[in-house]
């Protein structure tokens, strides 16, 4: 963008609403995950400016502005995921949504709440809770994740979205949505897709490619009577596997798991590992499942006898019900074992829940090939498993850390030969679209086409992978790349 | 140079995770909007500055010092991060290389220097506050009244004395011997005369004969418990206790009871050197509930979820439109809860709280807990 254009855009939405310092700038060309600074090269990740708007007037003003100048807009709620969605490729204007944030109405009878884009998780879960009332489901990373950035994230793809604390009772993020209100990269405003012709399900889980997404209407249910987390060990994580695969037939709220390596990366960043109490001593726990369950009181009752059934039938020992409440309580601390590392590296996909047991053993197979030590991270979807397999890494050691990224790339293709894929394509996992979309990946295309010709929403990323060359990368030249620097992985 | 400095924290500059759980629970960051003026993002320009992507600047260093160092970032930090500590350091480091503090700080800094308070007052008028109180240098309770309540603030030092001695206590008090505690120039990073006031003052303390130090100011109280084991360099020869905990402890064993009752519903407010730094979110409800007719009302953020009132950090003296900010949001929230008393127990608190009630016109008066007691008591 051009001094004259910054300008025309200061005098539009107010000096409020925009930053053109490099102090703001820096801020908007990352997420979570560190990107080694040679990658600049190919990415513009630093926008020109950062606008957050205030209202929809002001989205829609924004998005003229950019449509009518060919201006890229990239928007940006939290940016709490890794795959690079968040943050421009060609630079541009990063759209920071988060002012965008409260409750705008709760309608008790219909059972819905209406909330501002970048309101979180949390605000949303304890604004409810104080009436009685809760969301279907809601991410891990609640206390900071914004509705629209959850729900705008591919992860299991256009219609979809997010699978998260809940998913496994209740479906995926796009099974609560009722409404949205979206700018179209026309510059029109949208205040009920619903009504207007459009489909609610085409803006969720297509990062944000065909519209920025400024209101979210949710359904919510009341708070259940009885909700209790229940935490096992298991001596061999096979055993974890098959206990986790019957245990859908209860309908979990959530089911989370660690195994041994994991718990070893916590030992190591001097977190308490849990005790488990066998022939009269504590003893360190091995592999770890924590499974919550809720219900009214009667058929809570009975699903916990049945639980504990399936457990014992696997040769699972009940841990402490205070380390299942704490186990709970740290749903939202999946990183608490980073400074292990301090980095970590890995994947995040989806398996289906039928090749839980076999995309362990490839894992780890993988990691002793390597001889890598790989921890094992795992929520339960909807019929699908979440794995986070990850090793400790420092990105201090720029050339083992650039090396190690190859990781990634044989992590995610080893979920697609399972029959998953990875979890969300953003930026780096975009070569994998076709895996992440499934049946949609066509349509969410042709959407593209229609809705943005211009191609000024989020560009080069979600369905392509672009660099800021305005060049595609294609897939053979990633998997060149990764190939290569997985040669330098050395062993140990 | 502050990029030599990050070395020794670069561990933790790797660590954080950027989740930005700190920056979703930062009350500046809310208010502010801008990424670089909450948690993460100072995280995030330590790692650029570290790695000589960004060079540190007056821009950069304003962005540490907007931060009101209430902790709630600590408390929500999945990676365990010593977020405090780290603000501190980097503002110690920043003014080493002359980007802080800000203008207000460096003011404190030389009043201290020659006044050995916060406000260029006489030291000779220490103890002007005390009026036809009777004052004692010896005691089995020392009272560390603080430089707000010494000059600015005297009826919170003249409420607490009187609480003290109607429950009997033999009260110490140091007088010209009391030194500023130090807390506003470990917050704004100024350490250069801090082993020296802390030197004087433990043996200040030490020399009333008092084994427990009782603070009405809990940047004090915070300060002379925490910050004061590091630069003595040894254990204290005294316990500390706020005084909402000491008063608790009287009211328990029965030596502090309340003869009038106050029929009003009041809500309070957690000053962050007092729960989220200390831990200490029960004693002063305990001293509120004691009181006839006094009905507690609770807002929707407290304890560790407690929000910031805006002063705290150097944020009042060096940012004040930020104090106030916050001021006004955490008064509305004390506004929504429908009592007609905000109490609290810390001066800084109670400035920048009874600011913002005025401004807005909120239909709250601010108290000290001390004033509340003092009114119970019917001394």
């Amino acid at each position: 963008m051009n001094k004259t254009l910054i300008q025309e855009l200061i005098e539009l939405l107010g000096p409020d609403s925009i930053s053109t310092s490099e102090i703001e700038r820096i801020q908007c060309a990352h997420d979570m995950a560190p990107v080694p600074k040679l990658l600049g090269m190919v990415y513009k990740s630093k926008p020109d400016a950062v606008v957050r708007p205030k209202s929809p007037e002001q989205l829609q003003q924004l998005v003229k502005f950019a449509a009518q100048n060919a201006v890229p807009l990239t928007p940006r709620g939290r940016a709490t995921t890794m795959m690079g969605g968040a943050y421009p490729v060609l630079g541009g204007i990063s759209v920071d949504m988060t002012a965008r944030r409260g409750i705008i109405e709760l309608n008790e009878s219909g059972l819905t709440v209406k909330v501002a884009a970048g309101t979180n998780y949390e605000t949303v879960l304890k604004f409810l809770s104080r009436r009685g009332l809760t969301l279907y489901s809601y991410p891990s990373s609640a206390p900071s994740a914004t509705v629209a950035g959850w729900l705008a994230n591919s992860a299991m793809g256009m219609g979809k979205a997010g699978l998260g604390i809940g998913s496994s009772r209740f479906g995926y993020s796009a099974d609560s949505v009722v409404d949205l209100g979206v700018a179209l990269a026309s510059g029109e405003y949208l205040e009920s897709v619903l009504t207007s012709g459009h489909k609610v399900e085409s803006f969720l889980g297509s990062d944000g490619i065909l519209g920025i997404i400024d209101t979210v209407t949710l359904k919510v249910r009341s708070l259940p009577l009885r909700q209790e987390p229940f935490s096992f060990n298991f001596k061999d994580i096979k055993e974890l596997c098959a206990a986790v695969k019957e245990c859908i037939s209860l309908k979990p709220f959530f089911v989370v798991f660690e195994d041994e390596n994991l718990l070893g990366f916590k030992k190591k960043a001097g977190l308490h590992i849990p005790q488990t109490q066998l022939n009269r001593g504590n003893h360190p726990a091995q592999n770890i499942v924590t499974i919550v369950l809720e219900g009214d009181e009667a058929s809570f009752e009975t699903d916990v006898n049945k639980l504990r059934q399936i457990i014992a039938s696997h040769g699972g020992q009940e841990l402490a019900r205070q380390i299942a409440w704490a186990e709970w309580e740290d749903r939202f601390r999946a990183m608490n074992h980073k400074k292990a590392g301090p980095n970590l590296l890995g994947g995040e996909f989806t398996a289906p829940l039928g090749q839980l047991t076999e995309v362990i053993r490839l894992v780890n197979k993988m990691g002793k090939a390597k001889n890598l030590t790989i921890g094992i991270h795992g929520t339960l979807g909807v019929k699908e498993i979440v794995l986070m397999p990850q090793v400790l890494s420092d990105q201090r050691k720029k050339f083992r850390y650039m090396t190690m990224m190859s990781l990634v790339k044989e992590l995610n293709d080893l979920s697609v030969k399972v029959g998953g894929a990875p979890y969300g394509a953003g930026l780096f996992n975009a070569f994998y679209a076709k895996q992440v979309h499934g049946a949609k990946y066509n349509e969410l295309v042709k959407l593209k086409k229609q809705l943005d010709p211009h191609n000024i929403m989020n560009p080069g990323k979600g369905i392509c992978h672009w660099t800021r060359f305005r060049v595609p990368l294609p897939k053979f030249a990633y998997g060149f790349a990764m190939g290569g620097l997985g040669l330098f992985v050395k062993h140990g | 140079m502050l990029q030599e400095r990050l070395g020794t924290i670069q561990d933790e500059i790797y660590t954080c995770a950027q989740c930005a759980y700190c920056t979703a629970t930062c009350p500046v960051a809310e208010l502010k909007g801008w990424e670089s003026y909450g948690p993460r993002g100072r995280m995030h320009l330590l790692k650029l500055v570290l790695e000589n992507d960004y060079k540190a600047n007056k821009e950069l260093a304003e962005r540490f010092y907007v931060c009101t160092t209430c902790s709630r970032c600590e408390k929500v930090c999945q990676t365990d991060l010593p977020l405090i500590e780290i603000w501190e350091d980097v503002r110690s480091w920043l003014v080493e290389d002359n980007l802080g503090p800000l203008e207000p700080h460096r003011v404190i800094d030389a009043s201290v220097a020659e006044f050995h308070n916060a406000f260029r007052e006489a030291a000779a008028n220490r103890d002007a506050w005390a009026g036809d109180i009777e004052l004692s240098r010896k005691g089995e309770v020392a009272f560390f009244v603080g430089c707000t309540s010494s000059y600015k603030m005297q009826k919170l030092a003249s409420d607490s004395v009187r609480i003290l001695q109607a429950i009997g206590d033999q009260v110490a008090v140091l007088g010209e011997e009391e030194w500023c505690c130090g807390s506003p120039l470990i917050r704004t990073g100024q350490r250069r005369q801090i082993k020296g006031l802390v030197e004087h003052n433990v043996e200040a303390l030490k020399n009333t004969g008092a084994e427990i130090v009782v603070a009405s100011c809990t940047g004090c109280f915070k300060t002379i418990r925490d910050d004061y084991p590091h630069w003595y360099e040894k254990k204290l020869p005294f316990k500390v206790m706020h005084i909402s905990q000491y008063l608790a402890q009287q009211i328990k064993n029965g030596r502090l009871t309340f003869t009038q009752p106050i029929n009003q519903k009041v809500t309070y407010h957690d000053p962050c050197h007092l729960g989220l730094h200390a831990g200490e979110y029960e004693d002063p409800r305990a001293v509120l509930q004691a009181i006839p007719g006094l009905e507690l009302v609770e807002m929707h953020n407290i304890r560790e979820e407690s929000r910031c009132c805006g002063a705290g950090g150097g944020v009042k003296a060096g940012l004040p439109d930020i104090a106030l900010g916050l001021a006004r949001t955490r008064a509305e929230e004390a506004e929504e809860t429908g009592a007609s008393i905000l109490a609290s127990c810390c001066p800084f608190c109670k400035t920048n709280l009874s600011q913002a009630i005025d401004n807005e016109k909120i239909n709250l008066i601010q108290k000290d807990i001390t004033e509340l007691v003092v009114e119970a008591m019917g001394i």
